[in-house]
């Protein structure tokens, strides 16, 4: 993978711009670099080069070389900011495939393949929650696909979800199963188990015959909407929506007053991979007497929450502290609300207001929404 | 050396977390932003107080191991490397220690990127003079080492002008506070006062004299009025005699001279100050350059649009790969001589992509020959490497003289100056403080 990026790899100048800026709406480039020891391998510049040491086999790899590989939450915040362009994103995926298939993993990453493959979540087993298996499949217009994280801990954005889907009249059904869409194994590397990923997640969607895969997750919409058809071969032929893009012409008008002041933060999927910062704004601007006020990073400077990557089952402290950084955005533009359409981040920041004692709420867009239809 | 020993004692100073000799990190020090060959150090540490430097630098003149400075790492000559030894980090010190607004200073520590300190320093309402163009990822002790220039550079001259106190580390470990700080009852507020300038002697070192672990700055009121214009020339003699006529008369914050072709010399001014100066200013800068024929006015938005990000923007520049750098200062009527000779031995080398820029001072001008390259592309490496040393000896011969020069032109320095009071007297200071040769052997051919 990385041999094919050969000329972008090279194409780094070693400006070294990419670490802080504290500038122009942007603190560190690299989110991770200050919760980190801070050597030169922790941000990009340092690792475009090991990425290309690894491609030319002149360094060994080592399980702290792997840290320093994986501490990168793939927020691309990097990549916006390189003055020469590289495609860092693309480079810091390719390198992990790369070691990936040299048999190099975190062993968290491997385990959660592992749970994956056999329970069909990076979680593993349901444990007490068996009851909530799937309901009987039928043909449905919207098969609402939560995935992993948001059914095992975003449980709230699922009922939300329902909630909303119910209230809008939809013809809709929640894939209330355990299935993996693959994107955690896709983005650490392990690209033949997202593959086997999603071929078993979609033999339980097309169940259905939906015609719209609804997802509140930018991952799940970005491995099912792009990555299958691109990078791994499968045509499934069903059209993918993210909420943000499905829900605007549905709930015009049905909005009832919530009085909130609410930030958005974008999440680096949706924001930096998929360019959609306009989409959940439109929305929120929506809701009447809800007042939404920009962090001091946002949009394509947005900091990214620090789960991402796979960082946060791998990097605990780091993505607690990465999270704390951006909530202090929030409570400094003096938000109610940080609101958010990704389970990731949303289970990063619930985690961290609680420990750090913060004065705030996390919301899913969907949440919001479904507050605001009475 | 007893690796295991020094990297333990080392740990002992700064936290085992901040030293390392783990070869995948090592790697990533080996090269700074320019042309430079690999070179891999033993070990690098990153301190996060004056006195941890001073505690390093005992313990590496006790067991004589070489130790290089670095800071952002992105200059060009290869200041900051290490051939086995010990790479000392200063980015972990990037504190704002005082904004002084009774003296106009702001101290700092070494490893602060410009970009933070100009950022807090604007929202106050205050400016530094120099800010270097890759303020971005660069700091003010590897910038006074150099020492640097930047944008400001005809009314604020370069980053030394700048100085009013440093705090240095010797590489015996004593700490010196230069200037006013020199009295142990003052802070830093005068730079020529009790003795000599001692501050001088950091400035241009590129650590060979010691670490320079803190900076007192000057500081400005930002001004109430900033303005850019572009023109573009197509004789370069005129064009010089344009730059001088400015310069000489202070009558703008920086002219930066991006473009130099055959036919063709693109300049910017950047004038700064009260409403009523700048229009006055602005005025007798046309009225120069209106004397000559054929100068195009290309207007306020280019050079604004520039300006407004000029931070990232000065990046952009390497879209065309690594550049060879060869940067020195002429005075004004040995700069027209200085860009043809230059051209010429990058043509003759067959140098593809290439840039010749200038960036007056008061008293003549930096003169820059960029050779870009993607670092894969090892014909074009090797011509550069070819180019680059013909081009310092010509440029050395010729009267010019670098401020940035790591070791890069260390070999060219030795040969032109060697024989000389100078150079002998650099190196009589170099073997007072320095009697075990341990602070970053090599840069300027000490
Ligand atoms: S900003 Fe881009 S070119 Fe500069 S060091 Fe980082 S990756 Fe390389
Ligand atoms: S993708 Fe994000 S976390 Fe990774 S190196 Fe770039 S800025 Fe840092």
């Amino acid at each position: 993978m990385l041999e094919k990026l050969r000329h972008q790899i090279y194409q780094c100048s070693r400006c070294g711009f990419c670490r802080v800026w504290e500038w122009e709406g942007v603190e560190n480039v690299c989110p991770t670099y200050p919760f980190t020891p801070g050597w030169e391998s922790q941000y990009a510049r340092g690792r475009v080069r090991l990425a290309r040491a690894t491609m030319e086999g002149e360094v060994e790899i080592t399980p702290a070389m792997l840290e320093h590989a994986y501490q990168c939450t793939l927020c691309r915040n990097c990549e916006e900011h390189c003055p020469v362009e590289v495609p860092l994103g693309e480079i810091f995926h390719a390198w992990r495939v790369d070691l990936a298939a040299a048999g190099h993993n975190l062993p968290v990453h491997r385990q959660i393949a592992e749970n994956v493959a056999v329970h069909h979540s990076l979680y593993g087993p349901r444990g007490g929650r068996k009851g909530a298996e799937a309901s009987e499949p039928r043909k449905v217009s919207v098969l609402y696909f939560p995935g992993c994280t948001t059914i095992r801990k975003a449980r709230r954005v699922v009922k939300a979800t329902a909630d909303l889907l119910g209230k809008l009249g939809v013809d809709y059904a929640v894939l209330e199963e355990d299935a993996c869409c693959g994107y955690p194994l896709y983005e650490t590397g392990m690209v033949s188990q997202a593959k086997e990923a999603a071929d078993w997640s979609l033999e339980r969607i097309k169940r259905y015959d939906p015609d719209i895969i609804l997802t509140t997750c930018p991952s799940c919409y970005r491995v099912l909407r792009f990555i299958y058809p691109d990078e791994m071969g499968i045509q499934h032929g069903v059209e993918v929506l993210h909420v943000s893009q499905y829900l605007p012409d549905l709930v015009a008008g049905k909005l009832g007053e919530l009085d909130l002041r609410v930030t958005w933060h974008d999440p680096c999927v949706l924001g930096r991979h998929l360019g959609m910062y306009d989409e959940p704004r439109h929305l929120l601007r929506l809701v009447p007497g809800l007042e939404l006020v920009e962090m001091y990073s946002s949009r394509e400077n947005a900091q990214c929450c620090g789960a991402g990557g796979g960082v946060m089952a791998a990097f605990d402290a780091i993505s607690g502290g990465v999270a704390e950084d951006r909530l202090q955005q929030a409570v400094a533009c003096e938000a109610a609300v940080i609101a958010t359409s990704c389970p990731a981040c949303y289970v990063n920041f619930q985690r961290t207001i609680g420990k750090a004692g913060l004065d705030m709420q996390v919301k899913d867009l969907v949440e919001i929404l479904n507050e605001a239809i009475p | 050396m007893d690796k295991k020993y020094v990297f333990d004692r080392l740990a002992e100073i700064v936290g085992p977390e901040h030293v390392t000799d783990e070869p995948f990190i090592l790697l990533t020090y080996t090269q700074d932003f320019g042309t430079q060959p690999p070179m891999w150090p033993s070990f690098v540490v990153r301190p996060g107080t004056t006195e941890e430097v001073a505690e390093i630098l005992k313990l590496a003149n006790e067991l004589r191991i070489p130790v290089s400075p670095r800071g952002g790492g992105s200059a060009q000559e290869g200041g900051c490397q290490s051939d086995g030894g010990i790479v000392l980090e200063t980015l972990r010190m990037d504190k704002i220690l005082d904004i002084d607004e009774d003296t106009g200073t702001v101290t700092v520590e070494a490893g602060i990127t410009f970009v933070k300190l100009m950022d807090v320093l604007e929202q106050r309402g205050w400016k530094i003079g120099i800010a270097p163009s890759g303020a971005m990822a660069g700091t003010p002790g590897a910038h006074i080492a150099r020492p640097g220039v930047g944008w400001g550079n005809i009314k604020y001259v370069t980053q030394g002008d700048q100085v009013v106190g440093l705090k240095a580390v010797l590489p015996t470990g004593d700490i010196v506070s230069t200037g006013s700080a020199g009295n142990p009852n003052s802070d830093s507020f005068f730079r020529y006062c009790l003795g000599p300038d001692l501050a001088g002697l950091f400035i241009g070192s590129e650590g060979a004299y010691g670490v320079i672990t803190e900076a007192t700055l000057r500081m400005y009121p930002w001004p109430e009025k900033i303005y850019l214009e572009r023109y573009i020339g197509h004789n370069l003699r005129d064009a010089i005699d344009i730059f001088r006529e400015i310069a000489l008369n202070n009558l703008v914050c920086y002219i930066s001279v991006p473009v130099i072709k055959p036919d063709m010399i693109l300049f910017d001014v950047n004038v700064e100050g009260d409403a009523v100066e700048v229009d006055h200013r602005l005025e007798r800068i046309r009225a120069i350059v209106r004397k000559y024929p054929g100068i195009e006015f290309k207007g306020p938005e280019g050079p604004s649009r520039f300006w407004e990000r000029r931070w990232f923007n000065t990046g952009e520049e390497f879209k065309d790969g690594i550049a060879g750098a060869v940067n020195y200062f002429l005075p004004f009527e040995k700069l027209e001589e200085a860009t043809y000779a230059m051209r010429a031995i990058m043509d003759r080398h067959g140098i593809q992509k290439y840039a010749q820029q200038m960036f007056p001072e008061p008293m003549g001008s930096e003169h820059v020959s960029l050779m870009f390259h993607h670092p894969g592309d090892k014909e074009e490496y090797a011509k550069i490497q070819r180019a680059l040393p013909e081009m310092m000896d010509k440029a050395l011969s010729m009267g010019g003289c670098p401020y940035s020069k790591g070791r890069q032109w260390a070999p060219h320095l030795e040969k032109h100056l060697g024989n000389t009071g100078y150079w002998r007297t650099l190196k009589a200071i170099k073997k007072a403080l320095d009697p075990n040769n341990i602070m970053n052997p090599g840069v300027v051919g000490l």
